[in-house]
């Protein structure tokens, strides 16, 4: 397997490179994927969406200027499908229990890992948009002000609606407590 | 740091897709990565009914329509009380003109007998 140095991947990938391209998808494919399943909480529609997330951006790799732009499009992306998954699964009138979630295999951890699920539920039941800014802002260490950005919408709005997602959160682990 | 950031920090942890999956995208990619037609990465917006600020809209229209109504309806009512009052009056001054006239007439002929007795 070839050794990349970093941006030498998306170079080549642009040049139309398959190795390359399948090096920028290792490269990132737990961002991507985490997100959508932080998201949605489903492995098999998380793996659907990152994958049409790659191939999106095997079609448009011309427009991609550098690997630091190329996280920040994959972030954006990936954010935007969710969403709009979420919203045509709602319109559909799917809904899911949060007792329904499947919870998959725990990750090693020195903190309490029932805890972990109980978030991971929690934040899985929030809002869309909310739901989306805690994904970027915990899973990414994103800004909010970068947040804004990879979503389209005013700072003001992603501080506070991630001001009203941790005061749910909070709320509710103080009453499972 | 709050204490629920850092529970979010640790449950929001990044995961490894399921085995195999840069393998399958590599494989998409061949079958559909010459396809040129997309889909527009542009977030949907959700339709006007659906959204937090329009049904917030609708109900101050409807309350503000309600109110409108009523304030109408009250000043209607309040004319046609003054209207009512009004045509009162002028019966009750028709009615005592009509008295003073026939009081006046009485007196013209009292007065006119005399003189003539008088006389």
């Amino acid at each position: 397997m070839t050794e990349w140095e970093s941006g030498e991947a998306l170079a080549a990938a642009i040049r139309g490179d398959a190795a390359g391209f399948a090096h920028l998808v290792r490269e990132h494919q737990a961002m991507v994927f985490s997100i959508a399943y932080h998201f949605l909480r489903d492995t098999a529609r998380a793996e659907e969406l990152a994958q049409e997330t790659f191939l999106h951006l095997y079609r448009n790799l011309e427009t991609i200027e550098s690997p630091a732009h190329l996280l920040y499009w994959l972030r954006k992306v990936i954010s935007h499908r969710c969403i709009d998954e979420t919203r045509r699964k709602s319109r559909r009138g799917a809904t899911v229990a949060l007792d329904a979630i499947a919870e998959p295999a725990e990750r090693k951890s020195d903190r309490d890992p029932f805890l972990s699920a109980a978030l991971r539920k929690m934040v899985a039941a929030l809002p869309e948009a909310q739901r989306a800014i805690v994904v970027l802002r915990y899973q990414e260490d994103m800004e909010p002000g970068e947040i804004a950005e990879a979503l389209n919408i005013p700072l003001n709005t992603v501080k506070s609606r991630l001001h009203r997602g941790l005061e749910f959160l909070r709320r509710k682990m103080e009453r499972m407590a | 740091m709050s204490w629920i950031e850092n529970q979010l920090r640790d449950a929001l942890g990044r995961r490894q897709p399921p085995e195999g999956f840069a393998e399958r995208v590599m494989e998409r990619i061949g079958r559909e990565g010459a396809a040129t037609a997309t889909r527009p990465v542009v977030m949907e917006r959700r339709p006007v009914l659906h959204r937090t600020w329009f049904r917030f809209a609708a109900l101050a229209a409807c309350v503000a329509l309600i109110v409108a109504g009523s304030l109408v309806q009250l000043r209607l009512e309040r004319q046609a009380r003054e209207r009512a009052r009004a045509e009162q009056a002028f019966a009750a001054l028709q009615l005592t003109a009509g008295k003073l006239h026939s009081v006046r007439a009485r007196i013209v002929s009292v007065g006119l007998f005399k003189k003539a007795e008088e006389e």
